[in-house]
């Protein structure tokens, strides 16, 4: 009875540590911002996941490309039917790595430079994304920054030539998460 | 009047016509959810389930419409610009209920009293199911 309390009492423990290893964010702001002499395009997301394995570095964010919000809405409209094709691949999803894992103290404040690298698939495409993201942790908060670029060509979004000086070459995609 | 005088001003009011209407979806309004009368109404669990049995059919079925759900809150959060959202069914891959700052700073009084496991009935656009989160609801507002 002793040992089964015990061992009880050992694997509630694992589970908690365990638990305590999975940093999680459900409400982060993820938004893109294009540039062209015609018009600047933005879009935020503020619903967007991520999880973060404090032992491993893996780490995973979804975006829910129907959460992006623009200023007009003929252009989220837009963006949703002609490019991105929401209703056929509704999320984007990044899994991958933060190869210098080891270097970030989870337990106590401080700020890092996340080495990140992984596969970004959006509108039913695969592609590889190595980036640098600011990791603040503040008492129970980690707070991740970051920003890389992507086109749509990597995508396979078509850009009619009609709108094609309207629509920027190269879109910024920013991250601004909470993980707690 | 001459006919070309006829010509002239129908093709004026046609070309003003045509502008308007390109301005008017130029510069169309976002979709008010919390005006629009649901598409569907059910219990969150439900929701969930079927997103968790078939998430491309529940995509067919409830992506981008406006859904009424009834459940139980487990947790609300706000973040800092705000925003409040709430999870239903479950902690994870539950339910996640969203409300624009506008929202919550107009019905305080009611987030106020808002608990785990009181029972809530929300509106908002489903905009997909994805880990942590589970079943996306945006733009909400509470149904009472």
């Amino acid at each position: 009875m002793k040992k089964m309390i015990g061992l009880l009492a050992v694997l509630f423990a694992l589970n908690l540590q365990m638990n305590a290893q999975k940093l999680m964010c459900k409400d982060g702001h993820v938004w893109f911002f294009g540039s062209t002499p015609v018009e600047n395009v933005e879009a935020h997301s503020k619903t967007s996941s991520g999880v973060i394995d404090v032992a491993t570095g893996n780490v995973v964010v979804s975006a829910l490309l129907k959460s992006f919000e623009f200023e007009k809405a003929l252009m989220e409209e837009h963006f949703n039917e002609n490019y991105v094709e929401s209703d056929k691949f509704p999320k984007a999803v990044f899994k991958g790595q933060i190869l210098n894992n080891a270097e970030v103290a989870y337990s106590k404040d401080g700020k890092y430079t996340g080495k990140i690298s992984g596969d970004l698939t959006l509108h039913g495409v695969t592609k590889k994304i190595t980036t640098e993201v600011i990791m603040d942790k503040k008492t129970d908060v980690m707070h991740v920054t970051g920003k890389f670029t992507v086109t749509p060509q990597d995508f396979n979004i078509e850009i009619p030539s009609l709108v094609k000086d309207k629509i920027a070459k190269n879109i910024d995609i920013n991250i601004d998460m909470n993980f707690k | 009047m001459k006919k070309i005088h006829w010509i002239l001003l129908i093709l004026v009011i046609g070309l003003l016509a045509g502008g308007g209407i390109a301005l008017y979806m130029f510069n169309k309004p976002h979709k008010n959810i919390e005006e629009t009368k649901a598409d569907v109404s059910l219990p969150a669990q439900e929701l969930v389930q079927h997103f968790i049995d078939n998430e491309d059919e529940a995509n067919i079925l409830y992506l981008n419409k406006v859904i009424e759900v009834s459940g139980t809150l487990v947790s609300i959060d706000y973040n800092s610009s705000g925003k409040g959202m709430i999870t239903l069914v479950q902690q994870e891959d539950g339910l996640s209920a969203a409300f624009d700052s506008v929202y919550v700073v107009g019905h305080l009084d009611f987030f106020r009293e808002l608990a785990p496991g009181v029972e809530v009935k929300v509106k908002g656009r489903c905009d997909g199911y994805m880990m942590l989160n589970g079943v996306s609801l945006n733009k909400c507002s509470f149904v009472r």
